[in-house]
C-alpha cells in the first residue's frame, strides 16, 4: 500500500508512514480519488463509500485495506 | 523515444487495463513521442471528469499529442455559462451523466441535440458528445460514432459509492476508456492528419502460421478474424489496404482466393507487395501507386524488427503490433486519424481508381496522346455548395500535398453569400474518380475575386490536366461572382509541396519558397482551360 501512496501522492519513502490528508500538500481532492482507484485496482477489493470519504490518513487506509481483506 | 519500448507499450497504453500504477510505471518509461500535434480540449459537463486527465494525457503524448484540457463548472442544464470564442485548434466536448436526468430516452434525446446544437452555432463546429448511461455513448459530427459497453468494460459504467468522494458514479475503467476515445479519436479528429490506407502483414498477423512453410493449413485465429473484421470495416469506410508479406506472389493470391476463413480478398488490396524485398522499400511502392503522404499510412505487423525498420524509414507512418495475444484491431482503432465521424463514401471508388492505375499507367507510359486519345479523360465542374458540399468540407480537411492555402473550410465558409464554390471531378474510360478537388472564391468588389480555399486529390495527377481542371474551376466561380481577375494566394505548410509545385510550373516560372500571392485575368485563366485533344470538359452548373 505503501507503493501506492507513494507513487500517487510523490511522496519520500520515508514520509509514507506517517502521511496525513491535511498535512500532504499532494494529497488534494482529485489525488484522493486516484489513491482509492489505485488501491482497488491492485488490491482487486471494493471499498465501502464512507470508507473512502473519511479515510484522512495512511493509517485510516491501512484500516480500510485490512477491513476489506477481513483482516484484524 | 525508445521504439522498441514504444511499441511494447502499445497494448498496456491503448488495450489493457490501464490502471493507476500501471500508468505511473509507463511514465517512467521512454515510451512518449516527441510532440508533433498541440490539442486542447474543453469539456463542459455535469460530473467530474478530471480522474480521465493522467489516462488523456498519457495517451495522447504516446501519439506526440500535447494535449490540454479545461473545465466548466459542473452544469446539469448545459448552459455553456463562461463560454469564450474558441481558439484554433480546440475541441468541445460536452460530457453528460445520463442519470442525472428524470427526462425519458426521447426527452432527453431531444433536450441534448438542442445543446449540442447550440454549441455548434456558437462555435460554428459540432462538438463531440459523451453520454454516460448504461453504456458510453460517443456522439460526432451528429452521429454515433461509438459505444463503449459494459462488456467491453469489464463492469458496470458506474457504482454510486464513487460519487461522494469524486463527484461522479464512473469507474476508473469508464474514465480511462472515455480518455482513449477523446484522445485517440474524436477530440483530435481536426488536428492530425487522417489516415487513408492500412497496410498489412499476412504471416502471425492476417493469420497465424507461415505461408510459405504450412501453405493453406494457415488458422485465422480469434485475433487475426478480429483484425480482418476491423479491415473490412475500414475498407467500407473508405480506407485504402495494401499487404506488406515476405511471401511468394503466388501463394499469396491462391491465400486470399481459396482460403475458406479469409474474409478479405484479393480484390480489396489496393496494393500486393508480396516478395523478399525489404519492407519500407516495399512500402514506397505503395506510396508511388497511391500518392498518399506516408503520414497518411498505418502499418500493422507481428514482427518487431519490421516495426522498427518501417520507423527508421518512414517515421510518419503509424505503426500497430499483431501477434497471437495482441488485440491489434483495437490498437488499430485507436491510432489518431483512424477512426472518422463522417465515412468517406467514395473510398470504394477511390480503391476501384487506384487498381486501374495499372492499366492507366501503361498507356500513360507510352504517351499522353495515346492515354488522352484512349481513355478519352472528362473534367467536370459542379456547384460545390449542393449536392457536393460535404465531400468538399471532408476533402478539404484531408487534403495535405496539394492544397494551397490549408484553410480547411467548414460547411459555413462554403455557403457565405459572396462566395462561390466549385467541386471538381475526373473521370476517364478506366474509372470514375468522383469529386477530387473544390475550389472556392470570395469576392471583393471591383471586379476582383480572392481564392480562400483550393484542394485536390494527388491521386488524379500524372495525367498533366490538373492546371486545366483547375482552372475550369476557377474560371467559373470568377465569371459567377462577376469578377474580371483573381488573386489567388499560396501559403508555405509541412506537405504541400505539390500544390506549390504545381504554381510554381503554372503561374510562376519558379517553385515559391515563402507565402505569397499573385493575380490572375480571366483571359489567362481561359488560356489555361483549354484541353489537349481527347479530354473533355463539362460544366455542369
Amino acid at each position: 500500500m505503501d507503493k501506492v501512496l507513494r507513487s500517487i501522492l510523490k511522496l519520500d519513502a520515508d514520509a509514507v508512514c506517517t502521511a496525513k490528508r491535511s498535512e500532504v500538500t499532494t494529497w488534494t481532492s482529485l489525488m484522493h480519488v486516484e489513491v482509492f482507484f489505485a488501491l482497488e485496482e491492485e488490491f482487486g477489493l471494493r471499498f465501502p463509500e464512507d470508507d473512502m470519504a473519511f479515510a484522512e490518513s495512511r493509517d485510516d487506509l491501512v484500516d480500510t485495506v485490512c477491513g476489506a481483506l477481513s483482516i484484524g | 523515444m525508445d521504439i522498441a519500448a514504444w511499441i511494447k507499450a502499445q497494448q498496456p497504453v491503448l488495450v489493457d487495463g490501464l490502471t493507476r500504477m500501471r500508468m505511473a510505471e509507463l511514465e517512467s518509461a521512454d515510451i512518449f513521442r516527441p510532440s508533433s500535434t498541440s490539442l486542447s480540449v474543453r469539456i463542459w459537463r455535469n460530473y467530474a471528469a478530471e480522474p480521465m486527465e493522467q489516462a488523456l494525457s498519457m495517451v495522447s503524448r504516446y501519439w506526440g499529442i500535447d494535449a490540454t484540457v479545461t473545465y466548466s463548472s459542473y452544469d446539469d442544464s448545459l448552459s455553456f455559462g463562461g463560454w469564450t470564442e474558441q481558439s484554433s485548434g480546440t475541441t468541445d466536448v460536452i460530457m453528460v451523466d445520463r442519470s442525472h436526468y428524470t427526462l425519458s430516452d426521447d426527452e432527453f434525446e431531444v433536450w441534448l441535440r438542442g445543446r449540442e446544437e447550440h454549441l455548434g452555432l456558437l462555435n460554428g463546429t459540432e462538438p463531440v458528445v459523451v453520454v454516460v448511461g448504461d453504456s458510453i455513448v460517443v456522439r460526432a459530427a451528429g452521429g454515433v460514432v461509438s459505444i463503449v459497453s459494459e462488456a467491453e468494460l469489464g463492469g458496470p459504467v458506474g457504482e454510486e459509492r464513487y460519487e461522494r468522494i469524486s463527484g461522479s458514479r464512473l469507474t476508473p475503467a469508464s474514465h480511462s476508456a472515455i480518455a482513449r476515445e477523446l484522445a485517440c479519436s474524436w477530440a483530435v479528429e481536426g488536428s492530425v492528419p487522417p489516415r487513408k490506407l492500412v497496410a498489412v502483414d499476412l504471416d502471425n498477423t492476417l493469420h497465424r502460421g507461415v505461408l510459405g512453410e504450412i501453405g493453406m493449413e494457415v488458422v485465422v485465429d480469434e485475433q487475426a478474424l478480429a483484425l480482418q473484421r476491423e479491415l473490412v470495416r475500414a475498407k467500407e469506410a473508405g480506407f485504402m489496404l495494401a499487404i506488406l508479406s515476405k511471401n511468394d506472389e503466388r501463394d499469396v493470391l491462391k491465400l486470399l482466393d481459396e482460403h475458406p476463413d479469409y474474409l478479405l480478398r484479393a480484390a480489396d488490396f489496393v496494393s500486393i507487395e508480396a516478395n523478399w524485398s525489404n519492407k519500407p522499400t516495399n512500402m514506397v511502392s505503395i506510396l508511388e501507386k497511391t500518392r498518399i503522404g506516408a503520414d497518411s499510412i498505418v502499418f500493422v505487423d507481428d514482427n518487431p524488427s519490421e516495426l522498427m525498420q518501417m520507423h527508421a524509414v518512414h517515421p510518419t507512418i503509424a505503426l500497430v503490433m499483431a501477434g497471437e495475444e495482441l488485440r491489434a484491431d483495437a490498437a488499430l482503432r485507436l491510432v489518431p486519424g483512424f477512426r472518422r465521424a463522417r465515412t468517406d463514401e467514395l473510398g470504394d471508388l477511390r480503391t476501384r481508381d487506384l487498381v486501374s492505375n495499372e492499366a492507366r499507367e501503361r498507356l500513360l507510359e507510352q504517351g499522353l496522346t495515346d492515354y488522352y486519345r484512349t481513355a478519352a479523360p472528362r473534367l467536370s465542374v459542379h456547384d460545390g455548395a449542393g449536392e457536393h458540399l460535404e465531400r468538399l468540407v471532408d476533402l478539404g480537411k484531408r487534403s495535405n500535398q496539394f492544397n494551397l492555402l490549408l484553410n480547411r473550410s467548414g460547411r459555413d465558409e462554403f455557403t457565405r453569400g459572396d462566395r462561390t464554390a466549385v467541386a471538381l471531378e475526373m473521370s476517364d474510360n478506366f474509372s470514375e474518380s468522383g469529386v477530387i478537388g473544390g475550389i472556392l472564391v470570395e469576392s471583393s468588389g471591383d471586379g476582383r475575386c480572392s481564392l480562400v480555399d483550393m484542394f485536390l486529390s494527388c491521386r488524379v495527377l500524372g495525367r498533366n490536366l490538373e492546371t486545366a481542371l483547375i482552372a475550369n474551376g476557377l474560371l467559373n466561380a470568377v465569371e459567377r461572382l462577376g469578377g474580371d481577375s483573381i488573386e489567388i494566394p499560396w501559403i508555405i505548410g509541412e506537405r504541400n509541396e505539390p500544390a506549390l509545385a504545381w504554381i510554381g510550373r503554372s503561374l510562376l516560372g519558379g517553385q515559391p519558397r515563402e507565402a505569397g500571392a499573385t493575380t490572375v485575368s480571366l483571359e489567362r485563366l481561359r488560356q489555361m482551360a483549354g484541353v489537349p485533344e481527347g479530354v473533355s470538359v463539362e460544366v455542369t452548373i
